[in-house]
């Protein structure tokens, strides 16, 4: 599904964030969440509905200005640079695309040239070989001509892929890449991001299907009501206290024996109330934010 | 009968210049027909060397002095008003359609052509317009621009998503200015105030002069070409505000850029000729079926095709029911409705959105 890199593509960068909190009106979304990632690595981000965990890939990407903290990228503080600046190293997948008009999927790939163009510049034979690459890359050569609106999910989300990688990131940040996606496009999605990693490249997901998390990623970072309960490797993160403290679910953790990865299996829900929730009820906060806390 | 023709692995430079090219011709024979033809027939030949000469261009047949008088002085200024109105609509509806991602979207959508057809309506009731024949426009225009105000700050104190919001102030504040004309109208006891306000409110581009044209010219061809600017940030919005926000387009900054521009060139439009309905709302549908959706072409074409077609209704209000003359908003309402519904069909059947 992807070929050698051409020399074109960037290396991947290193991400801090240091102390990142995020607040809107009384609702704190994300309190003092910091995180590394080394370059060339996956970060897999986890935890409930409402933990914080599209605000806090925002945050990284600068589209929401964290309340206090610092996000860098390689060092460099990323706080007040332009959108456009900020693009051309960063590019977001987010969980939720609008594709009300009927451009083909070559026009979307395109856009992702946008940060390397001045105002009146159209796309360039470079930009099309650009793009050309991150179709081939993610499996979507084919659909060159066909419209956004008429593929299939998992053919559109490998096109919107291609649009990010066509950026030339030196950090993916990703949304639930597999939502709504069958078993076979979850698998060939999350081998693509792998391979992308493997070549040098830095990316942060969330998942939400632990399983698929503690194949793919490298690290996790497991979020609840916008802080941060348990980081590292997969193993230390992913353990029954854990799940059971978090998600409210009884579970078991052992070696999958087809993957050799760790694998949950949720026996039953818990009863009763998750923890005790302050005023700002991740629940509730989904719909009092509509579209900040969207999680 | 309409297929998007245009190869898109077509350089953007050609496909755009092809567009343009065949436009601007075909809106240069639109004036020379529409203009020849009338009252008093002016052969076809004549009309164009009269036009070329008004753009400096010493070319073709001489015209006798009533030729001359009747194409320069009456029939000129009417057709490129009547473009310039439709330029400027149907420029203001693609930018609408795309700035809401709603297929719906019209230029009136933030309340534009309510308050721009309440000043007129408050002009012509109060006596006002007898001051000046400028004052109606002066009105319209200042409704205009101040219902668009209030249909922002209305939608700017609520946080959540401005979009919706606005689309939802600019519901009720329409609802709220279409209350207030109609107690204007029943206030009004002078039978021909009344019937002037109601003309007004079909839109019309009869008795349009040089004044008119000189009036909004500079603003239409100044907020076209602003609006021109962001075509390709509206392509990145349309994906959606964090796509493109992560594409390095800085959403807020831009939206209120492109609505305060469109909101301005349809408040010009609506002040020289009324409320003209249909053309921003179909031209940009008409459009994209043959160009695709890519604003960078979408926004130039619709600007032409919107002068072409306003130009073409405009000389059935002269010609279909001669010598009585139609209103144009009633012809492009006529035609464009049914227009509309046809396009609503035919993606209804090939499963498109848009």
């Amino acid at each position: 599904m992807s070929t050698p890199r051409e020399s074109d593509r960037v290396d991947g960068a290193a991400l801090s964030a240091e102390d990142v909190s995020f607040a809107v009106g009384l609702a704190q979304l994300l309190e003092a969440v910091s995180l590394e990632v080394r370059p060339g690595t996956l970060l897999g981000l986890i935890g409930p509905n409402g933990a914080g965990k599209s605000t806090l890939l925002k945050c990284i990407s600068q589209l929401l200005a964290p309340s206090t903290g610092r996000v860098s990228l390689d060092g460099e503080d990323l706080r007040g640079q332009p959108p456009q600046e900020i693009a051309r190293h960063i590019a977001l997948l987010p969980q939720s695309t609008t594709l009300n008009f009927a451009f083909t999927c070559l026009e979307v790939v395109l856009m992702g040239r946008n940060p390397h163009l001045g105002r009146f510049q159209a796309e360039g034979a470079r930009d099309h070989a650009i793009a050309q690459q991150s179709m081939t890359d993610t499996g979507s050569a084919e659909f060159v001509t066909r419209l956004i609106t008429e593929v299939s999910a998992g053919e559109r989300q490998r096109v919107l892929l291609a649009r990010a990688l066509t950026q030339q990131p030196r950090l993916l940040l990703l949304d639930e890449p597999t939502a709504g996606l069958d078993v076979q496009h979850q698998l060939q999605v999350f081998s693509l991001i792998r391979d992308l990693v493997g070549q040098g490249l830095t990316a942060i997901a969330v998942v939400h299907d632990l399983n698929l998390a503690a194949r793919y990623c490298d690290r996790l970072v497991l979020l609840d009501r916008g802080a941060v309960r348990a980081r590292g490797c997969v193993d230390d993160v992913l353990t029954p206290q854990n799940l059971a403290d978090v998600f409210n679910v009884e579970a078991t953790v052992d070696p999958d024996p087809a993957l050799g990865v760790p694998r949950v299996t949720v026996i039953k829900a818990l009863e009763g109330a998750q923890a005790p929730t302050d005023g700002e009820a991740p629940a509730t906060g989904d719909h009092a934010i509509p579209s900040l806390a969207r999680d | 009968m309409l297929q998007r023709t245009l190869d898109v692995k077509a350089p953007l430079a050609l496909r755009l210049a092809l567009a343009l090219g065949m436009l601007a011709l075909l809106l240069f024979l639109s004036f020379v027909v529409t203009m020849a033809i009338g009252a008093v027939d002016v052969p076809v030949g004549v009309t164009a060397s009269i036009v070329l000469q008004q753009m400096g261009i010493p070319l073709g047949a001489t015209a006798t002095d009533v030729q001359w008088s009747i194409i320069s002085h009456v029939r000129l200024p009417r057709v490129l008003t009547a473009a310039l109105v439709g330029a400027a609509l149907a420029l203001a509806g693609a930018t609408m359609q795309g700035i809401f991602r709603n297929p719906l979207a019209d230029p009136g959508i933030i309340g534009v052509s309510a308050g721009g057809a309440l000043g007129a309506v408050v002009a012509i009731h109060f006596g006002f317009r007898s001051l000046h024949y400028l004052v109606t426009p002066a009105f319209a225009f200042l409704g205009a621009l101040a219902a668009v105000m209030l249909v922002y700050a209305l939608a700017a104190t609520r946080g959540v998503d401005p979009l919706t919001t606005m689309i939802l102030a600019g519901v009720a504040v329409q609802a709220f200015i279409g209350s207030i004309i109609s107690a204007v109208l029943t206030l009004t006891a002078n039978l021909n105030s009344m019937r002037e306000i109601v003309f007004w409110l079909t839109g019309s581009l009869g008795a349009r002069s040089w004044t008119h044209v000189q009036l909004i010219l500079p603003f239409i061809v100044v907020g076209s070409l602003l609006l021109l600017f962001f075509a390709r940030d509206l392509n990145l919005m349309a994906l959606g505000e964090d796509s493109a926000r992560s594409m390095g387009v800085d959403v807020k900054r831009v939206r209120l850029i492109m609505l305060a521009l469109a909101a301005l060139v349809t408040a010009v439009a609506v002040a020289v000729s009324g409320i003209i309905g249909f053309i921003g709302l179909v031209v940009p549908h008409m459009v994209r079926l043959v160009v695709g959706p890519d604003h960078r072409i979408v926004l130039p074409t619709s600007l032409l095709t919107g002068a072409i077609l306003l130009t073409w209704a405009d000389f059935g209000s002269r010609l279909l029911l001669r010598p009585q003359e139609l209103r144009v908003g009633l012809i492009t309402a006529f035609f464009g409705a049914p227009f509309f519904l046809y396009l609503l069909y035919r993606h209804k059947r090939q499963g498109n959105v848009l």
